[in-house]
């Protein structure tokens, strides 16, 4: 393992991720001897309160700190072996958002949350235009 | 595994280490460079080992007496994500009650009776190296996994998939992971990532041949045959000889594998495609051998195998070096028909040898 990589992006510039609000948490799967990719994901605005607040709790976990950085830590690097998962995790809070990559195994503080995410309903895959090919003969840059 | 690979600067993959070297600070740089030098000694020795070994191979492949043939212990998690788990079976114990444990047990019985019966391989190291898989692994886990010592095996959802311990050719495809890791160290990463996933496909479905013994022309070259619901449209999760057509399901998406270099995929999810692109070599490897035909791990199979041994194979390998590869090996196990049958299968792909 490589220690982290916080992708996370705050528009405001820094501050505790303010998830008092209503908040979305996404989670893509990639990897896998299956190779598909699965998204998942829950919002608050759509959970009993309960739900709700724990989804929070969770989330505020992993978007702690000023910079994210105090969360548990993401993993960029992949580890040894073959046909491991990698989980990205996305929050989404008014007035930014704070995304994390993990290689399994993932850190202890993540599994709570990502078991709450595994069983949430699947969404589409993520909008964009599909990968590009090569031409014959091409290779992929590197 | 030889005690070279076991050292702690090894413990970071090298396109890990390349990627810092590329990006990191000039001290970051400097430890990546340095570890990656170390990494290249060790290459130096396995390379030597294995020009000792090319040199000591006799014309026809070796048949190795293993001293106690294979050593197998099954680890059973209890749906948590600790590794081995409690032992539930061991080398010569009766089959239990449960059928994940059994599978598991008899699935790395079989890939370890194929190596050693069609290239003379002893286990994952060529030294006997005792095989360790744990089922039962996570919750609902829905994947397979080689963890750079022993396989893992979920139980799947139970709505689109299987315990993964139901398809013989996934069992074999981890046990190869750690073969392909033993011997070439292929980057888990773009091109080389999905050589090393196609090995084991390759692998994984010649097991099933073997137990089976079916010819090229028999086999129905499936990857995760059986490990599909009935809940999901589709067969199994790749096919070698229609890479792409494996499954079109509402749910679980389409197979989008591409079966020649005019469909290869660019994308940084997924190490680069190594699950999707494997689809092209999947593809040469099948045409191979239903070219030459008869039992697939006999001519075909083990120019593949040589190949994954040859010194010349480097872990940042691409499609290109590694079809050179195979088109060497063709020359020197068998003679011009093969070698030509390896040029025209990886031509059909795309790939000029």
């Amino acid at each position: 393992m490589t220690g982290d990589r916080n992708t996370g992006s705050r528009p405001d510039g820094g501050g505790p991720a303010d998830l008092a609000g209503r908040i979305r948490v996404i989670l893509e799967r990639y990897g896998g001897i299956i190779g598909r990719p699965v998204r998942r994901g829950l919002d608050t605005a759509q959970l009993p309160a309960d739900q709700a607040a724990t989804l929070r709790s969770l989330a505020a976990s992993l978007t702690a700190g000023p910079d994210g950085t105090a969360g548990p830590g993401g993993t960029g690097g992949g580890p040894a072996g073959a046909d491991r998962f990698v989980y990205v995790i996305e929050v989404e809070f008014q007035g930014g958002r704070v995304e994390r990559t993990f290689h399994e195994p993932v850190p202890e503080g993540v599994r709570p949350l990502l078991t709450l995410l595994s069983r949430a309903p699947r969404l589409p895959a993520r909008p964009g235009p599909p990968p590009p090919s090569s031409p014959a003969g091409g290779s992929p840059r590197r | 595994m030889t005690g070279h690979r076991r050292c702690a600067p090894c413990a970071v993959p090298p396109h890990i280490l390349e990627r810092i070297a590329r990006n990191g600070n000039d001290e970051q740089r400097a430890r990546a460079l340095s570890t990656m030098a170390q990494d290249s000694s060790h290459r130096s020795v396995r390379v030597h080992n294995a020009l000792m070994r090319s040199v000591q191979r006799p014309a026809t492949p070796p048949r190795l007496a293993p001293t106690s043939g294979p050593r197998r212990t099954i680890g059973d998690a209890k749906e948590s994500e600790d590794l081995p788990g409690t032992t539930v079976r061991a080398e010569g114990d009766a089959p239990v009650a449960d059928v994940a444990v059994n599978e598991a047990y008899d699935g790395l019985g079989a890939t370890f009776a194929f190596f050693l019966d069609a290239y003379g391989r002893d286990s994952v190291d060529d030294d006997g190296m005792g095989l360790l898989a744990t089922v039962h692994y996570g919750d609902h886990y829905e994947n397979a996994f080689w963890n750079g010592r022993q396989m893992v095996f979920g139980d799947g959802d139970g709505e689109l998939f299987n315990r993964f311990t139901v398809s013989l050719d996934i069992i074999g495809h981890e046990l190869a992971h750690g073969v392909t890791e033993d011997e070439a160290q292929l980057m888990y990463l773009n091109q080389s990532g999905a050589l090393n996933e196609s090995l084991s496909d390759v692998f994984g479905s010649l097991v099933k041949q073997h137990l089976r013994g079916q010819t090229a022309e028999e086999a129905d070259w499936l990857i995760g045959e059986g490990l599909l619901t009935d809940a999901v449209q589709g067969v199994a999760l790749r096919s070698m000889k229609e890479p792409g057509t494996a499954y079109d399901d509402p749910v679980l998406g389409d197979d989008i594998q591409p079966a020649h270099m005019d469909g290869y995929v660019r994308t940084t999810t997924d190490n680069g495609g190594v699950h999707i692109n494997s689809g092209i070599p999947n593809k040469a490897f099948y045409t191979l051998a239903v070219a030459l035909g008869g039992h697939a791990w006999e001519r075909a199979g083990r120019i593949w195998y040589e190949a994954l041994r040859a010194p010349q194979l480097r872990p940042n390998a691409t499609f290109r070096s590694f079809a050179a590869a195979t088109s060497r090996q063709a020359q020197v196990l068998f003679g011009p028909e093969e070698t030509q049958a390896v040029r025209d299968a990886w031509a059909s792909v795309g790939v000029p040898v």
